[in-house]
C-alpha cells in the first residue's frame, strides 16, 4: 500500500497536519491508535488564552481547522486583558470537550484524499537518507514519500498515581513503546519530560451556590473567520466558577508530599513550570494562603467538571481528602483521579525551520514530540509540519514565516534555535514584535500564505486584502486631514472622529478596532522596529551548508564551539541568536564561512 | 526587515590630536551623515567637501567629508568619512547625533574590517590576518570583561538590571497570566522612577569618567583684558608635565596639553568678548563661541563683579566662575585667583580635578562610547516605559521594558529572554 503523507498520531497537531496535507492535494493516510479518541482534549477543556489565542488566529489565516472546531463546541467564551492592550488581548473558548473531538472527526472523515488508519506505527522506513514509509504493528508496510510524527505525549509513556505506576499516554490508551526505539536507531536524541493533569469531579456533587460565577462574553465573536457571525455561538452557554484551596487543602497536600509522583521524584522528566502540581504550588510558593481553582463544565450533556489549577499525582485518597476542604467541593465525587504522565521529547533543535528534521530528508516532528505543551502550539506546528510536507512533494518553496509576522514563527524559531529545557509554552513577551502580532491582524499578516499554499481561497485571500486596504485608505485619508494626531488622544474614537464628516467609509466594528489599534501604536511600533533594524543585518539571508563544520572554527570559545555544533543553526542569523555567541565569536564564524563557503557572500546591489 | 544597519564609530584614536575621523558604512551612510555635515546638494564621490558641522542646530565646527559610494569604498558599502578638529567631546557629540539617526548604530569591534573582508574588499590572502586580528580582540574583549566583573561599577549595572528585570517580570506575568499575577503592576510609576534616577546618575558619572579615558579639554574665556592669558601661562607654566605648546593654526586660540593630577588636560586661551566689537574682532569672537562649543568645562575668567554678562555663552553645567586679578582685589568672593602671584591657582587645580570628576567611583565602570551609549538607550527605554504608563496601554509599557532589558542585555552579554521567565516564574504562582 502506498499514499504520499504519513501522518503519525491524530491528535491536534496531526488532524492539521494531515487536513493541510489532503486539502493540498495530497493523498494522506493519518495513523492512530484508535479511531475513537482521534482530536481528544487531554487536559483542560479550553482553546485559546493569552499568547495561544493568538496562535489559533494564526492557525485559522493560515488555512487550518482548530479555530472553526472550538467555535463548534464552545460553551463559553472570555477575552482575556480586555483592558491591558488590543495586542495582548485574547480569546479563551471553553469547549464541550465530545462536541469538540467530534467536529474535528466528522471534519475528518469527510475530507477528500484522507483516510485515517487505526494502528500502531512501530519503525520508520528509511533509504538513502529519506524516509519511504513505516511499518505497523503487524509488520505490514505503508510507502509515503513524507511522514509527520505527532505522537504527543504517547512515547514510551508512563502515567503515575500517587506510588503506583502504568504504561500510557492518556487515561484509557496505551502508549506507544516501539517508535522510541525506531528514532533511536535512526539517531535521534530523545528526552524526557513530565506533565500533570487534576481529577474530573462530577458536576452535580459541587455545590455551586458556595462558588463564585464566572460568566462569559455576552456577545462574542467567532475565533474563525469562516464561522459565520449569524447563529454564532451555536451551543448553549455553560457557567464557569471559581473558588480557592485554604490552609486545610496545603496541610494535607505537605503531610502527603512522600507520596506524590510529581513531588518525591519517581519522575525524571522535567515539568512545566507555568502549569506545576498544586503540591509544587504549596511547597514553593508557602506564603501563599490559598490558589484559586477554575471550575470549568465540560460540556452541556457531560456530568463531568475540569477544576483548572489542581493538578496533582498524590494517591486517591488523598486527592479526595484534600478535593473536599476546598469551598463547594465538600461532598465532591470523583469521576477519573488526577494522574501525571511522563514522556518521550525529541529536542527540537533536531529540526529544519520547517520542522522537517535535519537527519531525515522528508521526515518531520511536530507538536509535544517537540517539547511543547499546550492544544494550540501542537496545532500551530502540525499545521506548518503539513504544509511544508506538502509543498516539498509539490516541489514548491518551503513556508518559514518570519519572526515579525507570527507568534507561531516566534514559537518556531525559539524551538529550533534555542531548543527547550522545560515543556514549552508560547508567551507573547516571547515575540519582541508583540504590539504588530496582535489577534485582529492576523488575517491580514497570514492569509496571503494561507492563499500561496492554497489552504485558503483566491476568494477568502482577496476578501481579507480588501479589508487591510479598506483599514490602509481609512487611515491614509484621515492622515491627509491631520487628524491622526486626535485619534492618538485617550478618549478619542473613529467614530467619534468623524462623526460629522459626510465623506466617512462605512467600515465593519472589527475593522475600526484596528484602524483605532493601527493608529495609536503608530509610533510605539516605528520606534521598536527601528531599535530590531539597529540590531538585524543581513545575517538571516545567509544560509549555512549542512555538514558545517564548527569544530573546524579556530580560534572559537571551546562553549561557543560545543553549542554551534550541537545546535548547527542554518542561518548566520540563528547562530547569532544562540546565547553565548559574542560578536566576536560570529565574527570568526563569519571569517571561517567565507574562507571555506565562498559562494555563500554573493554580495547583492 | 532584514536591512544592513548602517554603522559608525570614531575611527581614530581616543587621546585627543589634531585630527579625529569619524567612519560610517552602510545604505543610509550618507542620509544619516548630512544630518550633522552640510554636504552641497550634488556630493561627488571621493572628493573631501569643506562642510560645516552642526549638532542641534548650532556650528560646533567645520571640517572636510568624504563620500565613497559602494562598491569603491574600505568596506565596499556607502561610507562616508568626517574629518574634524580632534576635540574629543566634539567628536562623541557628533557621533552621538549620527547614532540617534534609526537606521545607524555603533560599531561593533573589527566591524568596519569584517564588513570589508566579506563584501571582498580584502582578499583572501589576507583572511588569516583578519582572523587572528579579531580574536585578539576578542581576547582583549573577555580581558576587559573580566577586569569590570569586579568592583562599585558592575554592582551598580547588576542592580540596575535587577530592578529593570523585576518591574518587567510583573508586568508580563499580569500580560502572560492574567489569571495569576493580576494586580502585580500596582505602583509602577514610583518603581519606574526609582530605577531612572539610577541610571541618570550611572550615565552622568559615566559622561564624566569618559574625561578620564580620553582626556578633557578645559577653555579659558571671559571679556578682554580680564587675565586670561596670564592664567593660562600660569596654568602652563606650573604644569608639571607639559607636553607641547603650540599656537593655535586653525582657530585664533591657543592651546596646551598639561597633567592635572593625573588627567590629561587640554587648556585652551580664547580671544576676549566684547561687545560692540569691530567686525575684525567680531570673527575671532565667533572663533571663540565655536571653541566654547568643544569645551568640557569652560572657565569664565573676569574681575569681580563682570561674570554676569558672559553667563549666557555656555550652559551652567560646563561652566566655571574664576574671579581674576585677586591680587589687585584681595576682598573678591568667590573662587579669586591671580596668574601674576600665583594666588588661588591650588584652589583652582582642585576645582578642576572635581569637576571633570577625577575620583568618580563610577568612572572606571562605564569604560567606553559603547558601554556609555548603551547606557543611554537603557535610560531611553526605561523613559519611554515610564512615561507609557501614563498615557499608554500596560502592554506597550512591557515593550520599552523589553527594549531596556535588551539593550541592557547588550551591555552585559546576558540572555534576556531566559532570565525574564525565570524572574516570571520565581514571582507568580502560576499554572492551572
Amino acid at each position: 500500500m502506498s499514499t504520499d503523507v504519513i501522518v503519525i498520531g491524530l491528535g491536534h497537531a496531526g488532524c492539521e497536519a494531515a487536513l493541510a496535507c489532503a486539502r493540498m492535494g495530497l493523498q494522506t493516510v493519518g495513523i492512530t491508535l484508535r479511531a475513537d479518541r482521534v482530536a481528544v482534549m487531554s487536559c483542560n477543556p479550553a482553546i485559546g488564552g493569552t499568547a495561544k489565542g493568538h496562535l489559533v488566529r494564526e492557525l485559522d489565516a493560515l488555512g487550518g481547522e482548530m479555530a472553526r472546531a472550538a467555535d463548534l463546541a464552545g460553551t463559553h467564551v472570555v477575552t482575556l486583558n480586555a483592558s491591558k492592550g488590543a495586542a495582548v488581548r485574547a480569546t479563551r473558548v471553553t469547549c464541550d470537550r465530545e462536541a469538540y473531538a467530534h467536529a474535528m472527526q466528522q471534519t475528518l472523515a469527510a475530507q477528500p484524499r484522507l483516510t485515517v488508519l487505526e494502528g500502531e506505527v512501530v519503525d520508520l522506513l528509511v533509504r538513502d537518507g529519506a524516509v519511504v514509509g513505516v511499518t505497523l504493528g503487524e509488520g505490514r508496510e505503508l510507502s509515503g514519500r513524507a511522514v509527520v510524527v505527532t505522537t504527543g505525549t504517547f512515547l514510551s509513556a508512563v502515567m503515575h498515581v500517587g506510588e503506583r505506576q502504568e504504561l500510557g499516554g492518556r487515561l484509557g490508551d496505551a502508549a506507544a513503546t516501539g517508535l522510541s526505539g525506531a528514532l533511536r536507531r535512526l539517531g535521534f536524541e530523545l528526552g524526557r519530560f513530565k506533565t500533570g493533569t487534576p481529577a474530573r469531579l462530577l458536576r452535580d456533587s459541587i455545590d455551586w451556590s458556595r462558588c463564585e460565577p464566572q460568566p462569559g462574553d455576552p456577545s462574542p465573536r467567532p475565533f474563525s473567520l469562516r464561522t459565520p457571525r449569524e447563529g454564532f455561538p451555536s451551543r448553549p452557554r455553560l457557567a464557569c466558577a471559581v473558588t480557592h484551596t485554604n490552609e486545610q487543602t496545603h496541610r494535607i497536600l505537605r503531610d502527603n508530599l512522600q507520596s506524590s509522583a510529581l513531588y518525591q521524584g519517581a519522575i525524571v522528566g522535567r515539568g512545566p513550570r507555568y502549569c506545576p502540581s498544586l503540591e509544587d504550588k504549596v511547597t514553593r510558593f508557602a506564603d501563599r494562603a490559598r490558589h484559586t481553582v477554575f471550575l470549568e463544565p465540560e460540556g452541556a450533556n457531560s456530568p463531568l467538571v475540569y477544576p483548572a489549577g489542581l493538578s496533582t499525582s498524590l494517591p486517591a485518597d488523598v486527592q479526595l481528602a484534600f478535593l473536599r476542604t476546598i469551598v463547594g467541593l465538600e461532598r465532591v465525587e470523583v469521576a477519573r483521579f488526577g494522574y501525571a504522565v511522563e514522556y518521550d521529547y525529541a529536542p527540537p533543535t533536531q529540526l529544519l525551520p520547517t520542522l522537517e528534521t535535519r537527519r531525515v530528508r522528508g521526515l518531520f516532528f511536530a507538536g509535544q514530540l517537540n517539547g511543547t505543551s499546550g492544544y494550540e502550539e501542537a496545532a500551530f506546528q502540525g499545521l506548518l509540519a503539513g504544509i511544508n510536507a506538502g509543498l516539498g512533494l509539490r516541489g514548491e518553496p518551503a513556508l518559514v514565516l518570519g519572526r515579525h509576522e507570527a507568534h507561531g514563527a516566534v514559537l518556531l524559531d525559539e524551538l529550533v534555535t534555542r531548543g527547550v529545557d522545560e515543556p514549552f509554552r508560547m508567551m507573547t513577551s516571547r515575540s519582541e514584535h508583540r504590539l504588530v502580532l496582535r489577534e485582529g491582524n492576523a488575517e491580514f499578516r497570514l492569509r496571503a500564505h494561507g492563499g500561496r499554499v492554497g489552504l485558503v481561497t483566491p476568494l477568502e485571500a482577496e476578501r481579507s486584502a480588501a479589508r487591510a486596504a479598506a483599514i490602509a485608505a481609512e487611515l491614509a485619508r484621515l492622515d491627509a486631514r491631520h487628524h491622526l494626531v486626535a485619534l492618538r488622544r485617550p478618549g478619542v474614537t473613529w467614530a467619534s472622529l468623524v462623526a460629522n464628516d459626510p465623506d466617512r467609509p462605512e467600515l465593519d466594528a472589527d475593522l475600526v478596532d484596528e484602524l483605532e489599534t493601527e493608529a495609536r501604536y503608530a509610533g510605539y511600533v516605528k520606534q521598536a522596529n527601528a531599535a530590531w533594524t539597529r540590531r538585524l543585518d543581513e545575517h538571516d539571508r545567509w544560509q549555512i551548508p549542512a555538514g558545517f563544520a564548527w569544530a573546524e572554527v579556530p580560534g572559537l570559545s571551546t562553549e561557543a564551539r560545543e553549542k554551534l555544533s550541537r545546535l548547527a543553526p542554518t542561518t548566520v542569523g540563528q547562530a547569532r541568536r544562540v546565547p553565548g555567541v559574542t560578536p566576536a565569536a560570529l565574527s570568526l564564524v563569519l571569517v571561517h564561512l567565507r574562507r571555506t563557503v565562498p559562494s555563500m557572500f554573493h554580495v547583492e546591489r | 526587515m532584514g536591512a544592513v544597519s548602517t554603522i559608525a564609530a570614531i575611527a581614530t584614536g581616543p587621546a585627543a590630536g589634531g585630527i579625529g575621523i569619524i567612519r560610517l558604512s552602510g545604505p543610509v551612510a550618507l542620509e544619516a551623515a548630512r544630518v550633522v555635515a552640510r554636504f552641497p546638494s550634488v556630493v561627488r564621490p571621493r572628493f573631501a567637501h569643506r562642510v560645516e558641522v552642526r549638532v542641534d542646530e548650532q556650528v560646533v565646527d567645520d571640517g572636510l567629508a568624504l563620500f565613497f559610494p559602494s562598491p569603491r569604498s574600505f568596506t565596499g558599502e556607502e561610507v562616508v568619512e568626517l574629518h574634524l578638529h580632534g576635540s574629543p567631546r566634539l567628536l562623541s557629540l557628533v557621533l552621538g547625533v549620527l547614532v540617534r539617526h534609526p537606521g545607524v548604530r555603533l560599531a561593533d569591534p573589527g566591524e568596519f574590517t569584517r564588513r570589508a573582508f566579506l563584501s571582498g574588499r580584502i582578499d583572501l590572502v589576507r583572511a588569516e590576518a583578519v582572523a587572528d586580528l579579531i580574536a585578539a580582540e576578542s581576547e582583549a574583549q573577555v580581558r576587559a570583561a573580566a577586569a569590570q566583573v569586579s568592583g562599585a561599577l558592575s554592582a551598580r549595572f547588576e542592580s540596575i538590571g535587577a530592578q529593570v528585570l523585576a518591574v518587567r517580570a510583573d508586568v508580563e506575568g499580569v500580560l502572560d497570566f492574567p489569571d495569576e499575577a493580576d494586580g502585580a503592576e500596582q505602583g509602577l510609576a514610583g518603581r519606574l522612577d526609582a530605577v531612572v534616577a539610577s541610571i541618570e546618575a550611572l550615565v552622568a558619572d559615566g559622561e564624566r569618567g569618559a574625561l578620564l579615558r580620553r582626556g578633557a579639554r578645559v577653555v579659558l574665556f571671559g571679556p578682554t583684558n580680564a587675565g586670561k592669558s596670564t592664567l593660562f601661562n600660569r596654568l602652563i607654566g606650573d604644569g608639571r608635565a607639559l607636553v607641547d605648546s603650540e599656537p593655535g593654526t586653525t582657530r585664533d586660540a591657543l592651546e596646551a596639553r598639561v597633567e592635572l593630577g593625573g588627567l590629561a588636560v587640554t587648556l585652551v586661551d580664547t580671544a576676549g568678548l566684547r561687545d560692540g566689537a569691530g567686525r575684525l574682532e567680531a570673527l575671532g569672537i565667533e572663533r571663540s563661541r565655536a571653541v566654547l562649543r568643544g569645551a568640557d568645562l569652560a572657565v569664565l575668567v573676569a574681575p569681580p563683579g563682570a561674570h554676569a554678562s558672559y553667563r549666557a555663552e555656555v550652559e551652567e553645567a560646563r561652566r566655571l566662575e574664576v574671579v581674576s586679578k585677586a591680587d589687585l582685589f584681595p576682598q573678591a568672593e568667590g573662587l579669586a585667583v591671580s596668574g601674576v602671584t600665583g594666588v588661588g591657582l591650588e584652589a583652582l587645580r582642585e576645582v578642576l580635578l572635581e569637576r571633570l570628576g577625577a575620583g568618580v567611583a563610577g568612572a572606571a565602570v562605564v569604560s567606553s562610547e559603547r558601554q556609555l551609549e548603551g547606557l543611554r538607550r537603557v535610560l531611553t527605554a526605561v523613559r519611554a516605559a515610564r512615561e507609557a504608563v501614563d498615557v499608554a496601554t500596560l502592554e506597550v509599557v512591557g515593550g520599552e521594558l523589553g527594549l531596556a532589558v535588551d539593550a541592557l542585555a547588550e551591555l552585559t552579554g546576558a540572555d534576556a529572554s531566559r532570565e525574564l521567565l525565570d524572574a516570571i516564574f520565581a514571582r507568580f504562582c502560576i499554572g492551572k
